[in-house]
């Protein structure tokens, strides 16, 4: 994450009860009682059937009609474009400057949070989506005809968004990290990125048409969306219905590519968590070893985060990919791919357990920055005051060191709770017979545990 | 105190325990279990196929 004056915001716990160590040994039993009550008590699936509720024809048509879509999209674009200006414009002080703030925190972390509760909440606001659609829709208006684009190659899947969350992740952990500034990216850089991927997006966009390439290729859309899968809400044939929660993301990840965004979201922010906890002494000991094989410090700096930064993807596919060895080893498993590809949203309230535990904190007071000194002077120039809280600061006294231990713990445990009940459940799907499907989840109740003890070590010692 | 001035480099192996006695209590469960399907005759896991 990018180095915000408060980072993570984690200043050491204070008299925790029981050692930092203890929570994932108890985090641990938790997972093993859910594990049985799993399997003694939910014997068919249930998440399967997303029962979806349509809501009001007038509330879906004053939500979803085009005036609304138009009004949400032009908003996207405004927004983006302010914080593009902001960052080309204002000043270089991370912390000063709107647009960091904007995309890193209420952005890239705001928009998950939000996803998960109500559902994809950023479709209707993708400024790229928007600007899409508005030059599809002139095209149509002179052409008298909808634009001709390339067919989208189904192997392709999901791998574009993957590799992009990816490249975001490196941008800001790795690239921002190994800047040789203590504050990281510079807005500057954020601005010219974005432009970049703009026009990256858009190319995109022409050649395999709007949705298409939001469906499979932005990644915003793609990572966003996925959380978004967790929701309550969605649309459906111009009107909004409700859904059973999480049920959606039972068939988010049949497209090729799916495991790997997800695996990757994990991956980024684990590696985040490490890179200046856990990974620390390795990190360094390998960047001399680059350096004193005639690489710039800088260079070798980057060169060996991103390379713990692959590590740390292949290890977390890995540890899946175990787990998926081990459901295979149960009389009639379908093959290793379907079972690769049917687990694969098991892991998506995991992602979400991550984020919320490793950036929380950031969030909960970057925020108030967002909304006092940022929205009132967003180019940080000083010059400006537009609501009157200029001067506003951030109240680090608003949430203790211990709260915001246990919101980590409280996160992780119920994510990984719920990514084995989404397992247990579509285990039943593959092998009707109850106690074979326990028996597969056998292996996911390890990934799980790998999963939850890692992310609690990696707060640990990034907050001891 | 010297031999403890380290300690922390190590305190990852606790986090590590819980995850060991798991997986060994699968992998334990599952050679038993299915020596008992040898031994009954019915083959591997013997029961309704899906």
């Amino acid at each position: 994450m990018i180095a915000l004056p408060l980072a993570h915001a984690l200043a050491s716990r204070q008299d925790l009860p029981v050692p930092a160590w203890l929570f994932a040994w108890a985090a641990t039993i938790v997972l093993i009682a859910s594990f049985f009550a799993l399997s003694a008590g939910w014997r068919s699936p249930k998440f399967e059937d997303e029962r979806r509720r349509p809501l009001e024809r007038g509330f879906s048509r004053a939500l979803l009609g085009a005036p609304a879509q138009a009004l949400c999209g032009l908003l996207g674009v405004a927004l983006l474009g302010f914080a593009v200006y902001a960052a080309l414009h204002g000043t270089e002080a991370p912390d000063r400057n709107f647009a960091l703030t904007f995309v890193f925190v209420t952005g890239w972390l705001g928009i998950p949070f939000l996803s998960a509760i109500l559902g994809d909440v950023f479709r209707p606001f993708n400024p790229w989506r928007a600007v899409g659609r508005a030059v599809g829709g002139c095209f149509r208006l002179i052409a008298g005809e909808r634009p001709a684009h390339l067919a989208y190659p189904e192997a392709l899947g999901r791998w574009p968004a993957a590799i992009g969350l990816l490249a975001v992740v490196w941008l800001e952990v790795v690239y921002g990290g190994g800047a040789g500034v203590a504050v990281g990216l510079v807005p500057h850089t954020v601005g010219v990125a974005v432009l970049l991927y703009s026009a990256y997006t858009l190319a995109m966009m022409a050649l395999f048409g709007v949705e298409t390439w939001c469906e499979r290729g932005e990644v915003f859309s793609v990572y966003f969306g996925m959380f978004g899968r967790l929701g309550l809400f969605a649309s459906e044939d111009d009107r909004l219905v409700r859904r059973r929660p999480f049920s959606a993301a039972t068939k988010w990840a049949t497209v090729p590519g799916s495991a790997a965004l997800v695996i990757a979201s994990i991956a980024g922010t684990s590696f985040d968590g490490a890179k200046e906890g856990a990974y620390e002494g390795a990190i360094e000991s390998m960047l001399e070893s680059l350096h004193d094989a005639g690489l710039s410090r800088l260079t070798s700096v980057r060169l060996a985060d991103t390379i713990f930064l692959a590590l740390t993807f292949a290890a977390v596919g890995l540890v899946y990919w175990l787990g998926v060895r081990g459901m295979r080893t149960v009389p009639g498993a379908p093959s290793a791919a379907r079972l690769r590809t049917g687990f694969a949203h098991t892991l998506i309230p995991i992602a979400l357990a991550y984020l919320v535990a490793h950036y929380f904190s950031l969030f909960f007071f970057q925020e108030q920055a967002q909304f006092t000194y940022l929205l009132s002077d967003p180019l940080g120039t000083g010059t400006t005051d537009l609501f009157g809280t200029a001067s506003a600061g951030v109240d680090y006294n608003a949430l203790s060191a211990n709260a915001i231990w246990y919101v980590q713990v409280a996160s992780l445990v119920i994510g990984h709770v719920l990514g084995l009940t989404l397992a247990h459940d579509r285990a039943l799907v593959y092998w009707p017979d109850y106690r074979r499907a326990t028996a597969s989840q056998y292996w996911m109740l390890a990934v799980m545990v790998a999963f939850t003890c890692f992310g609690l070590y990696l707060l640990s010692v990034a907050n001891g | 105190m010297p031999l403890l001035a380290h300690v922390g480099h190590y305190l990852w192996v606790l986090y590590v325990i819980p995850v060991l006695v798991v997986v060994g209590a699968i992998v334990r469960t599952t050679i038993a279990e299915r020596r008992r399907q040898r031994e009954e005759g019915g083959g591997p896991w013997s029961g309704p196929e899906s």
